[in-house]
């Protein structure tokens, strides 16, 4: 069931009444149901996985507070009896992850390199179906057991809390992460009906639809019309459709997280914020700090920190840094070109790093202090353009699929012919002038929104406090612009959103 | 206080909405077709007396039954519910619109083959027919059942909201000054439709779901482009699940049902290969419920003089004098038993075609494909006739004036001579005249000759 569907427009409603009007107790058992019902929309059967990592992870997260409340032995026993458990709690989930994500790839790969040594391949026929949000609720499953391994949270005794805390609809398929600290947490409390929480949660769905179906899908015609049709584009065409396609996966993925936030902020649940205005980073390091926060957040705690962090010299941080982006590349999808566009990012900082000691001992010679804290405005300007175009650039290895094709596309970003520039080729890209104008209006809006943001001014708040005619012209307004500008109905396929297929 | 001001909220924010909705209907919605089911819809509510006798079904009976006629022969309430291509899933909740606001005693379910057939019929085609009901039709549980049924989901937005259908002219000013214009004459404002034509002739809102036109079918208008196959089973199983849907919510409710097909002009009949399928599924499925099936396109001549172009405002279509002509003879049947409606019909199209003396009724595009008979360059006739197997026919191509060449300047250029094969191609994109004579195989005087523009 996808958010922009007809079906969760019925569904979301029909939940948040019935949860409501729910005593406190049985909430959380109809929230699962929900849930549940929710995921074997895609497929049935695939709730058998989430099942499957649901019981994996509770069992060993009790399992793991037993050691320690019961064990009449030594602390290296105990700790030795602790990562017994980890680890087979960790080698089942990611083993599960691995058969659905990366099976086809190891094979195909392994062959590769049997037919380069003339050795007889490995016999493969299955095409192997990933399961949706498996990434997601992975992650979010490890994270928990982490944490109660470390001692940092108690493990859940309630079965189907847990559940809850894994297949919490709004964010099931593709997160934000929770962390159990945030969201396990939530689950305990008693929500009643908080009417300013509802008007907010159904501002915050309003913003994602505007953001998925008028911008998102909008951009997605033009980044299709030339990624799908490579040989008849270069130059221009090539920059035009990958700055979209930067725009067309963080307004997919930044729109289905204010929709999971706003659903479960009806539901008097907050989920973390998962983006914050990344585009207007003044480096690929704070970039990452402002998109997919939940992701990162993760990687760094439960990698880069136990990989040993900044902590253990210049060198071994950066190859840390290395590591996670490989890692997180690899998370993505099982392509050699994900893997690419992860390290590319992580080659990014590390370069900024030596460019930052560069421009440090520079700034030793002439004999400066510190570091100015206020830049010029053409400086931010700059620093955010340049930060913008080395993210661009990884994109593409990110879209094109394949390795092969992202070099295709580079290569043909690098035939540029300025002539194209004033010519009108833009509108001749899948989306006519009018529409193209209306996509740039609605890309100049996020802009504003999201400089609001990044200075630390929550649009939806100032917007919550206007007297109350100004905000129903508001709300209705974006509703409308909605209806009249989305991509939707029969003349478009309702698409899935991208971070669906991790 | 605080619900109070909660529900004013929200009060205010549905207000604001509908307002916009209403606003973007009012310069968007396009009316043309749909202006007639807007008077319709309107004229339905407005009726006072109860509706006694319903008729649904296509634009077959909006043109073809006169319920002023009706009144004063069976003496009952009688309205036509029909709309333009109307499907049988559309008829089915019109029938229960009508059942919640009347005590029905009979239904007319009119039968026209073309909306209830697949693959040549336009039965999946259709949500656009369905949308000018909904669109006038007040707010129920079974408008609502209706717009989910009759919609894909993906069209659910369209259907709910109409100016969603006309995204694609928000930008074009003229169509909105247009349709403000049109909108803001004193006929829309006042629930008239008066279409006048070039020729003097109009067509107008009667009354009681009737269409008055004195417009007339002109012999060189002969020319049907559609043609149709009927298969061994032609309705589509949806059509056929609504006709049965139908049927039982009568005998359930205990009004009574008649299944008729209109008469339209023989042309269009003899368009369609195996129409005796069509006739005899539905008959069968009549008797399984013991209701009655007629079809007046197998009426006697003699009983019902109809096929006469000045009774006809196009092929498919009665005009008001076949209208005053149809609707007494309609009568009589539907108020006679079967058994004495027997004498009044052929047992079957083709028993029919064989009674019948020789006659041609125009020309049809045939399925070139089908026939064998493929060239890029023209466009497939075939001469429609009752009895092909006794005719030869001539034809003689003459282009318009503008298109003359010095070649065939001033005479028509015959394109074959007396031959029984009824078939000719005609260059596409031209225009002019085709000159069909008939006559009696092995004969030499001519039985007939049609000269019809192309």
């Amino acid at each position: 069931m996808l958010f922009n569907s007809i079906g969760f427009l019925v569904f979301f409603p029909t939940v948040v009444l019935i949860y409501y009007l729910l005593p406190h107790k049985a909430r959380y058992l109809w929230l699962l149901a929900a849930s549940w019902y929710f995921y074997m929309q895609w497929n049935a059967l695939y709730i058998l996985l989430l099942l499957s990592c649901t019981a994996v992870t509770y069992v060993a997260g009790l399992l793991l507070e037993q050691i320690k409340s019961t064990a009449d032995i030594g602390e290296a026993e105990i700790k030795k009896r602790k990562r017994l458990v980890l680890a087979s709690a960790l080698v089942i989930s990611l083993g599960m992850l691995g058969f659905f994500k990366y099976a086809d790839f190891a094979v195909l790969n392994l062959n590769r390199v049997l037919s380069i040594l003339h050795l007889r391949q490995f016999a493969w026929e299955y095409s192997v179906v990933l399961p949706v949000g498996i990434s997601f609720y992975t992650l979010q499953a490890l994270g928990y057991l982490i944490d109660v391994y470390r001692g940092d949270i108690y493990a859940e005794r309630n079965f189907f809390r847990y559940a809850l805390f894994l297949a919490f609809f709004p964010q099931l398929v593709a997160g934000p992460i929770e962390r159990s600290r945030n969201l396990l947490v939530q689950l305990y409390a008693p929500k009643r009906f908080d009417w300013e929480k509802l008007r907010r949660g159904l501002l915050f769905m309003l913003w994602g639809y505007f953001l998925k179906v008028v911008i998102a899908d909008r951009a997605a015609i033009i980044v299709s019309t030339v990624y799908d049709n490579p040989e008849e584009y270069a130059g221009f065409a090539v920059v035009v459709a990958t700055v979209f396609f930067a725009i067309q996966i963080y307004c997919d993925f930044y729109g289905y997280s204010v929709i999971a936030r706003g659903a479960a902020s009806a539901l008097g649940i907050e989920l973390m914020d998962n983006f914050n205005a990344p585009y207007f980073s003044l480096s690929v390091k704070e970039f990452w700090r402002r998109w997919h926060i939940s992701l990162s957040g993760w990687f760094r705690d439960y990698l880069y920190i136990p990989l040993g962090g900044n902590r253990r010299g210049r060198l071994r941080k950066q190859a840390n840094l290395l590591t996670v982006f490989a890692v997180s590349g690899l998370w993505h999808g099982a392509s050699v070109s994900y893997i690419v566009w992860g390290l590319l990012n992580g080659v990014w900082q590390v370069l900024g790093e030596w460019l930052e000691a560069v421009k440090g001992a520079l700034r030793r010679v002439r004999g400066e202090r510190e570091k100015r804290a206020n830049l010029l405005f053409c400086e931010r300007l700059l620093k955010r353009a340049l930060t913008f175009g080395l993210i661009c650039l990884a994109w593409v290895f990110f879209r094109a699929g394949d390795f092969s094709n992202a070099l295709e596309m580079l290569r043909r970003m690098l035939q540029f012919d300025w002539t194209a520039v004033f010519d009108g080729s833009v509108y001749r890209l899948g989306v006519s002038g009018e529409y193209f104008h209306i996509l740039c209006a609605a890309i100049l809006t996020l802009a504003c929104v999201d400089y609001q943001k990044y200075r630390g001014i929550d649009v939806a708040s100032v917007l919550l406090r206007q007297r109350w005619w100004f905000r129903i012209a508001a709300e209705v307004g974006m509703l409308f612009v909605i209806l009249l500008f989305g991509c939707y109905g029969v003349e478009y396929d309702t698409s899935a959103f991208i971070y669906f297929q991790f | 206080m605080g619900y109070l001001r909660r529900g004013l909220w929200v009060l205010l924010w549905t207000a604001a909405f509908f307002a916009g909705v209403y606003g973007l209907n009012y310069l968007y919605v396009e009316s043309g077709d749909s202006d007639w089911c807007r008077v319709l819809w309107h004229n339905y509510y407005a009726q006072e007396r109860n509706i006694d006798c319903l008729y649904l079904g296509s634009s077959h009976v909006y043109c073809d039954i006169e319920p002023a006629v009706l009144d004063t022969l069976n003496g009952k309430n009688n309205f036509n519910l029909s709309s333009g291509s109307q499907l049988l899933n559309g008829s089915y909740y019109l029938l229960r619109e009508a059942d919640r606001r009347h005590d029905l005693e009979h239904v007319y379910l009119e039968m026209f083959y073309v909306v209830s057939t697949g693959p040549t019929g336009i039965y999946d085609e259709n949500v656009a027919n369905n949308w000018r009901n909904t669109d006038y039709m007040r707010l129920s549980f079974n408008k609502l059942e209706y717009m989910l049924d009759m919609s894909k989901r993906e069209q659910y937005a369209e259907t709910i909201f109409p100016f969603l259908r006309f995204r694609s002219k928000l930008f074009d000013y003229e169509y909105v000054r247009d349709m403000m214009r049109h909108k803001g004459t004193e006929n829309y404002r006042e629930y008239v439709v008066n279409i006048p034509y070039e020729d003097g002739s109009a067509t107008y809102y009667a009354d009681k779901g009737y269409y008055e036109t004195t417009r007339q079918l002109e012999e060189n208008g002969l020319r049907w482009t559609g043609s149709y196959r009927m298969e061994e089973e032609p309705l589509t199983e949806d059509a056929e699940r609504y006709l049965r849907k139908i049927i039982e919510y009568c005998q359930e409710k205990q009004i009574g049902i008649t299944l008729f097909s209109s008469p339209i002009y023989e042309l269009q009949v003899l368009s369609t290969e195996h129409y005796d399928r069509y006739v005899e599924q539905i008959e069968r499925i009549a008797a399984e419920y013991g209701i009655h099936y007629y079809d007046f396109n197998l009426c006697r001549e003699e009983f019902l003089p109809i096929q006469q172009t000045e009774n006809f405002m196009d092929i498919g279509h009665l005009n008001t004098r076949g209208a005053d002509l149809y609707t007494p003879v309609f009568w009589q049947v539907m108020s006679g038993t079967a058994e004495e409606n027997e004498a009044y019909f052929y047992p079957s199209y083709t028993a029919k075609l064989q009674e019948t003396s020789p006659r041609i009724y125009g020309i049809y595009s045939a399925d070139a494909a089908v026939n064998g008979l493929v060239d890029s360059g023209v466009t497939v006739y075939r001469v429609a006739a009752n009895r092909p197997q006794d005719l030869e026919y001539s034809i003689t191509l003459t282009p318009n004036a503008a298109e003359k060449t010095a070649e065939t300047e001033g005479t028509g250029k015959k394109y074959r001579d007396f031959s029984s094969n009824p078939y000719f191609g005609i260059p596409k994109n031209t225009n002019g005249t085709c000159t069909v004579a008939a006559r009696i195989r092995g004969q030499e005087s001519v039985l007939q000759t049609l000269e019809i523009a192309y």
